[in-house]
């Protein structure tokens, strides 16, 4: 008997055991003798993500010559930064991690990554591109290497949809915010409320706060929220106001609807099941129509910029440039074996290993490096999704900016003060009056911002 | 007369001598309490201690020395307007939640009082199985009644001919969706205690008020409500303290949305430890902000609503 309760005892400690191996998402099949071990934390992503990424990682590891070896661990995004954070608390931070282009100068600001100038070579930096090289520089030293950017607003459209409305895309690159109204006008016919279906989705409160970052700089000429060199707020102006404007007409005509369960990073999947004509969202859709949809509903949708306010062929930057950067934790044991690690996954001469991830994403994630673009380039990618597609995201990525790093408190009441000037409309009132009302507190709000984090005068990049 | 006690101890103080008992005793004593102790040591006692002074710093993980900052972090904290609104929505949650929940729960507890056959055993089982839900859960179960698309309540409404509500559109109605679960959950608990407090009221009062005339009114005012000064006491302190101090279904039904109309003060922290280029520090003033405007507010209603023992003291 109790042979039999030790066995038990046995077991379940097996189990809790394997199941919070399983729970961390990480594999180790064990470094070779007197290898030094290199630790990886990378964020729980799609499943085609994490596959291809142990599948990179297993294959180093396979090589039991370099005296290197991997261990890694995917963490959930939404634990990745507390269980970071404890990390660094007790020491046991890992020697690479992965970081947003967002939140890169506040580990710069931290001290908790080293700079990379010295850790990588040169040649890998001159790499880059220039939309990739100015996400992750500060104060002249570069403290992250790209792996991947992603501009953050693109529109996609169902052709069958906009054909059914007798809308007319041919010139869709090319759309104003007027040309988008009169299409949804239109698809309204074809997408009756009262099945559950609309015209498009838009720009969602929750995620709006980045997500319009590039309409908003597009609007202004260039700034987002503050002046650039962060003194003057920027708000209180005909810019906004068309922004204001432009929220107003979507929802007091019913082009979008009300409020949405699909968040906009996932806002592709109504595209696709046809409960909307028109959805803005990411590139990153692009991987989910061909893994989850395939090449049949891909024929079926294309993509375009999304709409400015006067259109045109040249529209300028229209998205953010987000994604994510590998780091080297500033008290690493090991930085210069970290480094070789990072040359391995994104840095190096040797570009198979970025190459296989980008092929897995179906290219659905802009490529930092020209080197491996003009690969890239030069292969037949049609077979991993349309050629239009990279064509219009290419173009996209090439004009977007990065995303702001001022605190986003002030991104928050930019977009607090669109969600309550629709709520005034949806009451009936006037989106002008809504905003005459409204726009004063949120200026004294964001002024008290600036003043409570020091931000006047301090934007970083252009120091 | 000696006391009950006196009696007690001068009998085991013959049994045992008068200082191997109080030696036997402490032993037992300290053994059982060493355990929570020793838990509430470690797990409240030293992160609090922690916490109260790395509000004083402006602590960053990697920083070789941490900077002192006096009062600042807790400046900041409540100079900042989404915090103090937080604290405005966690008070008008807690005053109507204790308004309302204090109404019903009494109510109730008289219709349950009144039914005596197994029904009511019945009844007072099923009230009380929200209050076994985890907040989770009952956001999820509104959340699918209150979906803008294909909810119950959106289907009744439109069925009805009226037009649907977005929850996460409009305040009022975000705010209701916040405010109902909160009481459904904790409607049937809060009934068991008001019917536990009125059971507990001998009926000989009442029997006595019925001889002099006294009618309902008299009776509710002169021996019910005086008799359920505890009950009332021990429901309002529990309401307040989990209206204030409410995450997870303002965090699940509204995210603290519309424009910050359900943003609880937990709910904004949880945010603001994510704010990047703040040191986590300010989030941790907050949260002894918290602490200690939930522990006042519970003091003025100690004070406030004295209880029955210390009338009688």
């Amino acid at each position: 008997m109790k042979n039999w309760k030790k066995i038990g005892a046995l077991l379940t400690a097996l189990v809790c055991t394997a199941g919070t191996a399983a729970a961390c998402g990480g594999n180790d099949d064990g470094p070779e003798e007197g290898a030094t071990v290199v630790t990886v934390w990378l964020r729980d992503f799609e499943d085609w993500s994490n596959e291809v990424m142990t599948s990179i990682m297993d294959d180093f590891n396979k090589d039991k010559t370099d005296m290197l070896h991997i261990s890694y661990r995917f963490i959930s995004e939404d634990g990745f930064g507390d269980a970071l954070a404890a990390a660094q608390d007790n020491g046991t931070a890992p020697d690479i991690y992965q970081v947003s282009y967002t939140n890169l100068y506040s580990e710069v600001r931290g001290n908790t990554i080293l700079a990379l100038d010295d850790l990588l070579p040169a040649s890998s930096f001159e790499d880059l591109k220039d939309t990739a090289k100015e996400l992750v520089v500060y104060d002249g030293h570069y403290y992250a290497y790209p792996q991947l950017t992603e501009p953050g607003a693109v529109m996609y459209y169902r052709k069958d949809l906009l054909e059914q409305a007798g809308v007319d895309y041919s010139d869709i690159e090319e759309w104003s915010f007027e040309d988008l109204y009169a299409a949804c006008e239109k698809l309204k016919t074809v997408m009756p409320q009262n099945q559950g279906k609309y015209p498009m989705l838009g720009f969602d409160f929750d995620e709006a706060g980045w997500a319009t970052q590039g309409l908003q700089a597009n609007l202004t000429g260039g700034d987002v929220c503050l002046s650039e060199d962060w003194t003057e707020i920027i708000v209180d102006s005909d810019a906004y106001k068309q922004l204001a404007k432009f929220y107003a007409e979507l929802y007091g005509n019913g082009y979008v609807p009300v409020t949405w369960s699909t968040g906009y990073n996932d806002q592709i999947i109504d595209l696709c099941d046809g409960k909307v004509a028109i959805a803005y969202t990411g590139s990153w859709a692009i991987a989910e129509i061909m893994e989850s949809y395939g090449a049949d509903m891909a024929e079926n949708i294309g993509a375009a910029t999304i709409p400015t306010l006067n259109g045109g062929a040249d529209k300028g930057t229209t998205a953010t440039n987000g994604g994510w950067a590998l780091v080297i934790d500033a008290k690493s044991k090991n930085p210069e074996a970290a480094a070789k690690i990072i040359e391995y996954l994104a840095a190096g001469e040797d570009t198979s290993a970025p190459e296989r991830y980008f092929e897995a994403a179906h290219y659905s994630k802009t490529i930092p490096r020209k080197s491996i673009q003009e690969k890239v380039d030069a292969k037949d990618t049609s077979s991993a999704c349309p050629s239009e597609w990279l064509d219009t995201v290419g173009k996209i990525a090439d004009s977007a900016i990065p995303e702001s790093i001022y605190t986003f408190d002030i991104n928050t009441q930019v977009i607090g003060l669109m969600q309550n000037i629709v709520i005034d409309v949806l009451d009936g009132m006037g989106w002008e009056a809504s905003w005459n009302a409204r726009i004063d507190g949120v200026i004294s709000e964001i002024q008290k911002i600036i003043e409570n984090n020091g931000l006047a005068g301090n934007n970083p990049r252009l120091q | 007369m000696r006391t009950d006690g006196q009696v007690r101890r001068s009998f085991h103080e013959k049994l045992f001598g008068k200082n191997k008992f109080k030696y036997r005793y402490a032993f037992t004593g300290y053994a059982m309490i060493a355990p929570a102790f020793l838990l509430l040591t470690i797990f409240v006692v030293i992160p609090l201690v922690i916490a109260i002074v790395r509000s004083f710093f402006d602590y960053r993980s990697y920083a070789e020395v941490q900077q002192f900052v006096g009062f600042d972090n807790y400046k900041l904290i409540l100079g900042t307007t989404s915090f103090v609104r937080s604290f405005r929505n966690a008070l008008l949650f807690a005053a109507v939640i204790v308004l309302v929940q204090l109404l019903l729960s009494f109510s109730f507890a008289h219709v349950l009082k009144n039914c005596h056959n197994r029904y009511g055993i019945f009844v007072r089982m099923i009230i009380y199985i929200p209050y076994l839900i985890s907040g989770i859960a009952a956001a999820i179960i509104f959340l699918f009644m209150t979906n803008y698309g294909g909810g119950l309540i959106n289907g009744i409404l439109l069925a009805a001919g009226l037009d649907p509500i977005a929850i996460d559109m409009n305040v009022t109605w975000a705010r209701v969706a916040v405010i109902v679960p909160t009481l459904w959950l904790g409607f049937g608990y809060n009934s068991l205690v008001m019917y536990a407090g009125l059971i507990n009221i001998p009926k000989d009062y009442y029997e006595a008020a019925t001889l002099d005339g006294a009618g309902w009114l008299i009776k509710l005012a002169k021996i019910t409500l005086p008799s359920m000064v505890n009950y009332f006491l021990l429901t309002i302190v529990g309401l307040l303290t989990s209206s204030l101090t409410m995450f997870e279904l303002p965090f699940l039904m509204t995210n603290g949305g519309p424009t910050e109309s359900t943003l609880t003060p937990v709910l904004y922290l949880f945010n603001n430890y994510r704010n990047v280029l703040q040191s986590s520090s300010v989030t941790i003033a907050g949260a002894i902000l918290v602490m200690l405007i939930v522990g006042a507010l519970n003091a003025v209603v100690f004070f406030a609503v004295q209880s029955k023992s210390s009338q009688d003291d």
